[in-house]
């Protein structure tokens, strides 16, 4: 487990990461969104034990990370544009990352290579970016280390490519001891494999939760209702958190458990009742506003 | 869990993934050391074949030894420098990058290890193809040529230790620049500075002292380029360059190699411990550690702006190397304001900074100001020294042009200056004492043409000896020297024939002493012997007269100690011209025993019957500004009896009256033409004759 507490970073006096207090279990995918700027990459540094916090503490597994080799031997850190040597070929970084990270797997590396259709003895640089931020995940993944912190890593990748790299993630998770953590602008590439999603905004953790706690526990409902009163009633009822009325139709997303809150619905007669699929955008974009951020224009 | 990276691994990669360094480090290295070799044997062995005795080969070979591998190869302090240069640039370029500097910081390695990998890498990038070049020259191209000798192995593998001392240490001084910079330009920059910086502000100090403080400057020369030599590196290499006994094997300058020793032990723990405690997120910015700008700034801008002010102030001088002050202080001022600006432009690479930082600006404009005001005001009396009379021990003096009454043309190395100061030491100083006062007492203005050149040392009575140099008013330092020169001890310490080493010469000359392209050839002697004899009768001689008679006396003719190929292990000797005067018995009469005809030499004037034409040149306006001169030709023969009745032939140079105003004479007589300063003896005929000129002149252009 990761744990950071109140860590806070600045560059020349402009503070990146503020107080930041989160955890990171293992067994999950953490995925870290925000903006441009949030501090994502500085978390993901600090973690890496690159930077050193201005204050507060990060542990690895109980371990501070700072200068300590047996935490950091846990780590592999994906920076957002990679590290290639000049000449370097997919086969010299095999060579590169069997001395860094003495459990680099040679033979699942080949493997993986040959899954995702790269030439290990073409040059790096002639690759497109997207094939560079596939070889450094395939790198990441074969150093066999614990955590894996993949800085925008998946921004470049196509669909997929993103598929398949949630694939082999599963995989790594149900044979070994694996905790990927995946920052990234873009909430909507990280919806379909992060269990657990950390909101940064301004250098402070907004939200950290589980996503399948937050699908859980709340429901988007569209319905007509001939009834005024009935409707005020209902409305009353619930533990709406956000709620859009156009002409008779009216559209409501509502904390609760599923079953009770569509009974509900259905008993005060309506002449038309759905259940509407709820991103995890609007899920934060809901509980930010809830916890009085105007979030809207801030993520992507 | 502990690291299982193994340091020889990962130092092992990073040669690998840097391959093209040593590379092209070994392909420099094979040309410096063993193609030079190749070539100075192979042209040994040719020399051989053209009829040089094969007697000769083994030292020949030796030295090409010393020349090529040992210490005395120039280019080896070059090739360090360049290599250190290259070599921290490369290894610790990932410094630069965010990229890089993420991926090393991030794996498994404390700081303190990664710095030894990177810093082992660049050290074994250069050490190893030099080590390489210089063993395939010592035991591979010497073996060939029959030269791997004792001698050969001894003095290749003592400059292979100081080529590594000295690389080490430069190298380590280019590490911690880098260390210390976020940008390989700045880290460049950086280097260079630190490998100037010591030697620089040393030069410097010369120079401001040579201007402002003149009578200390001079004083100053030697000990301020003896410690620049100290105060890097680089410069320590280099003073141990070329230590060569005549041998040819080489002579270590062991302090200094301590010294150098001091300096890679700081350097390298310095950039050790900076590197623990780098911040990560320097990689892109100027400078690892923000604190560092303002210190940087100001111990840079302000003697570059110094300096470069003083350069400029030299330069828009009157060429004479005198110093406008207020020249200085404006070009100063104005460096100061440029300076900053360029090195605010390189950290934060915008010039709104400076704007933003004015207050370091006003600190280095203050400082640059505060410096020239101290130097140009002397609070202190640096320039104005003199220390009470009863607090002297004993004072010696040395007047360069009062050579000229010894000798034409004495050239004297600035070693004898010193050494002359250090024997002529007298306890009745009170003649150079009062001569000092009137210097110290602003009574004499530096630079007049009055004045002459004076170096003096105050021997304290404490033991510590202080030197100075002064410009006092000629007639004073002549003065000086006739009353000084009554004293036989003094004479012995002050005159040149005292310094004369007669095993350095071949042979010895003996000319008139007047210039000229007359037939008449003169005497020579030569054997060790005749000029050890002759040496020493000068010696005698001179040391018999006052100096205030050796400088009014005429001079009868010239000995010119020659040296005419003698090797002395490459030193070049001065050819050394004395006046021999009518009062030199011994000498006279040992020539003549030598079966020298030293009449025929003799020429202490001219006679008006045998004076074809003088062609006179004679100032005719001589102010501080102007010095105006008229050129005359005298053919008839009282005008030239009277010129010859009214002057005399004087000696090479006339200081006492100024070079200036001295007439100076071609005459063409009946066996040649003899060129000659005039002294004018009688200066009311010398004016009547150039009226009578003037007018016989305006008569015939009328």
């Amino acid at each position: 487990m990761i744990e950071v507490i109140q860590v806070s970073k600045a560059f020349a006096g402009v503070e990146a990461v503020r107080d930041l207090t989160c955890r990171i279990r293992d067994g999950e995918v953490f995925g870290l969104v925000g903006t441009n700027g949030a501090g994502k990459s500085t978390l993901l540094r600090m973690l890496a034990g690159v930077l050193r916090p201005d204050s507060g503490e990060i542990r690895i597994d109980g371990e501070p990370v700072w200068e300590n080799e047996a935490a950091k031997s846990r780590i592999c850190f994906i920076s957002d544009a990679g590290y290639f040597p000049v000449n370097a070929t997919a086969e010299s970084m095999t060579e590169l990352y069997r001395v860094v990270y003495p459990g680099f797997d040679c033979e699942r590396f080949e493997e993986l290579m040959g899954r995702f259709g790269l030439q290990k003895n073409q040059k790096i640089r002639t690759f497109s970016r997207g094939m560079k931020k596939q070889l450094s995940v395939l790198l990441g993944i074969c150093t066999g280390t614990k955590y894996l912190f993949c800085d925008e890593t998946f921004d470049g990748l196509d669909p997929v490519m993103r598929q398949a790299v949630k694939s082999i993630f599963a995989t790594e998770m149900l044979d070994r001891e694996f905790v990927p953590v995946v920052a990234s602008h873009n909430l909507r590439e990280l919806e379909d494999f992060c269990d657990h999603v950390g909101l940064l905004h301004q250098g402070g953790i907004l939200f950290s939760e589980n996503l399948s706690d937050l699908k859980m526990n709340m429901q988007k409902v569209q319905c007509v209702i001939r009834d005024p009163e009935a409707e005020k009633q209902l409305l009353a009822d619930l533990d709406i958190v956000r709620m859009d009325k156009r002409g008779s139709m009216l559209t409501f997303v509502v904390r609760g458990d599923r079953d009770v809150i569509l009974a509900r619905v259905q008993s005060v007669d309506p002449v038309f009742a759905e259940e509407l699929p709820l991103t995890l955008e609007e899920i934060f974009i809901t509980e930010t506003e809830v916890a009085g951020y105007d979030i809207k224009n801030i993520i992507a | 869990m502990t690291s299982k990276i193994s340091l020889r691994k990962m130092i092992r990669n990073e040669l690998r993934q840097n391959a093209w360094l040593p590379a092209l480090i070994s392909v420099a290295a094979l040309f410096l050391y063993p193609v030079c070799y190749l070539l100075m044997l192979q042209s040994t062995r040719r020399d051989v074949y053209n009829g040089m005795p094969k007697s000769e080969m083994a030292g020949q070979n030796l030295r090409a030894v010393s020349a090529v591998l040992g210490n005395g190869n120039p280019l080896t302090i070059a090739a360090v420098l360049i290599a250190a240069v290259i070599a921290a640039g490369v290894v610790f370029s990932f410094l630069d990058s965010r990229e890089k500097s993420d991926f090393y910081q991030s794996l498994t390695l404390k700081r303190e290890k990664a710095f030894l990998v990177h810093y082992l890498v660049g050290w074994f990038s250069a050490v190893v193809p030099y080590l390489a070049a210089v063993l395939i020259s010592l035991f591979g191209i010497g073996a060939v040529y029959g030269n791997v000798t004792a001698d050969a192995v001894r003095i290749t593998f003592s400059s292979i230790a100081i080529d590594i001392l000295g690389f080490s240490a430069v190298y380590s001084f280019c590490v911690l620049a880098m260390v210390l910079a976020g940008r390989i330009l700045v880290g460049i920059l950086l280097m260079i500075c630190y490998l100037l910086y010591g030697p620089a502000l040393s030069v410097l100090l010369y120079g401001m002292t040579s201007v402002f403080f003149p009578s200390v400057g001079g004083a100053v020369t030697n000990s301020t380029v003896r410690l620049s030599l100290w105060l890097s590196p680089f410069t320590l290499l280099i003073q141990n360059a070329g230590l060569l006994d005549t041998e040819g094997a080489f002579v270590p300058h062991v302090l200094s190699l301590v010294v150098l020793a001091v300096y890679l032990a700081g350097a390298f723990l310095a950039a050790y411990l900076l590197y623990r405690r780098r911040p990560s997120e320097a990689a892109g910015n100027a400078l690892s550690f923000p604190g560092m700008e303002k210190i940087l700034k100001t111990a840079v801008t302000v003697p570059a702006a110094v300096g470069a002010g003083m350069m400029l102030g030299v330069l828009s001088g009157d060429g004479t190397g005198e110093v406008s002050i207020p020249f200085v202080v404006v070009f100063t001022l104005l460096l100061a304001f440029i300076f900053n600006g360029i090195l605010e432009f390189i950290i934060h690479v915008d010039l709104k900074s400076i704007r933003k930082h004015w207050r370091s600006l006003a600190v280095t404009v203050a400082l640059c100001s505060g410096i020239l005001v101290f130097f140009a005001a002397d609070p202190f009396r640096i320039d104005r020294w003199l220390p009470a009379e009863e607090k002297i021990g004993a004072m010696a003096v040395y007047v360069p042009v009062s050579m000229d009454d010894f000798g034409s043309s004495i050239q004297q190395p600035d070693i004898y200056e010193r050494s002359t100061l250090e024997k002529s030491f007298t306890e009745n100083f009170e003649p150079v004492y009062q001569a000092v006062r009137s210097y110290t007492e602003g009574t004499e203005s530096s630079g007049s043409e009055n004045t002459t050149s004076v170096q003096v040392a105050f021997r304290m009575k404490s033991g510590r000896v202080h030197y100075r140099y002064y410009e006092i008013s000629t007639s004073e330092v002549s003065d000086m020297l006739d009353s000084l020169g009554k004293d036989e001890t003094w004479r012995e310490g002050y005159y040149p024939a005292n310094y004369l080493d007669p095993s350095r010469y071949t042979d010895v000359s003996l000319e008139r002493w007047i210039s000229g392209d007359y037939e008449q050839k003169g005497e020579s002697l030569s054997g060790s012997e005749n000029i050890r004899m002759l040496a020493a009768c000068i010696r005698r001689d001179m040391n018999r007269l006052s100096y205030q008679e050796l400088r009014e006396e005429t001079p009868l003719f010239l000995a010119v100690f020659e040296n005419n190929g003698k090797d002395l292990n490459g030193i070049y000797v001065e050819n050394q011209s004395f006046y021999i005067y009518p009062e030199f018995s011994e000498t006279l009469q040992y020539l003549k025993s030598q079966g020298v005809d030293t009449e025929k030499l003799e020429k202490t004037g001219f006679s008006a019957d045998q004076v074809i034409k003088i062609d006179l040149s004679t100032s005719v306006a001589d102010t501080e500004e102007e010095s105006l001169y008229r050129d005359y030709m005298l053919t008839e023969t009282k005008q030239i009896a009277d010129l010859l009745a009214c002057t005399k032939p004087d000696k090479a140079s006339a200081w006492r009256v100024g070079t200036e105003g001295q007439p100076y004479a071609s005459v063409t007589c009946q066996d040649g033409e003899y060129w000659t300063n005039l002294q004018i003896t009688d200066q009311k005929r010398y004016d009547a004759l150039l009226q009578s000129l003037e007018e016989q002149e305006d008569q015939t252009n009328a």
